[in-house]
């Protein structure tokens, strides 16, 4: 069997697995980069060219859009727990 | 063992395991943990699609999965400012 199948076969446990062992958001973004890498290896491997170049292209949209939702969601959590009791009186 | 099969079982075992670690895996009760773990069968439909030489269902479905965790992660974002105003 030729290398690049089997490395990215193994790219892709190691991410599934790493992805829901975690429990950082940041730890488990970085896992499912390594996960779609070993997707990427196995649809070149089959060459599939222009699938690979749609999945390259909208592969990092996806991990930004995901890095940007998660500093956005820790900013709303931490201020609803820092004024989330104290301003509805002062509203009421 | 041939690269179809490989392919094959490789999609079938991210099926499973991602969708056990979505229902049952740590840290489920935070709605961002749980959309990233909810990447990983999305992940292993797109390596079945694969095997079944599907290549213009696999392009649809990796370009409207990117457009998914633009509007989920919108949504819980949204979902939580609103929570906190109702408390």
């Amino acid at each position: 069997m030729d290398i690049l199948p089997t490395v990215s076969a193994i790219c892709c446990v190691l991410g599934a697995i790493g992805v829901i062992v975690h429990t950082n958001p940041i730890n488990k973004i970085i896992m499912f980069a390594f996960l779609e890498s070993g997707l990427i290896g196995l649809i070149v491997s089959c060459y599939y060219l222009d699938v690979a170049i749609v999945s390259s292209i909208l592969e990092p949209i996806g991990t930004v859009v995901l890095l940007l939702g998660l500093m956005k969601y820790e900013v709303v959590k931490k201020s609803k727990k820092k004024y989330g009791r104290k301003l509805p009186i002062l509203t009421k | 063992m041939d690269l179809i099969t490989l392919i094959m079982y490789l999609g079938y075992f991210l099926l499973v395991v991602g969708t056990i670690g979505v229902v049952f895996g740590p840290m489920t009760d935070d709605p961002f943990k749980r959309l990233l773990n909810i990447e990983v069968p999305s992940m292993g439909v797109a390596l079945i699609f694969l095997a079944y030489n599907e290549t213009l269902a696999l392009m649809t479905f990796l370009g409207v999965n990117a457009i998914l965790i633009l509007v989920l992660v919108r949504a819980i974002v949204i979902n939580t400012e609103l929570s906190e105003e109702q408390e």
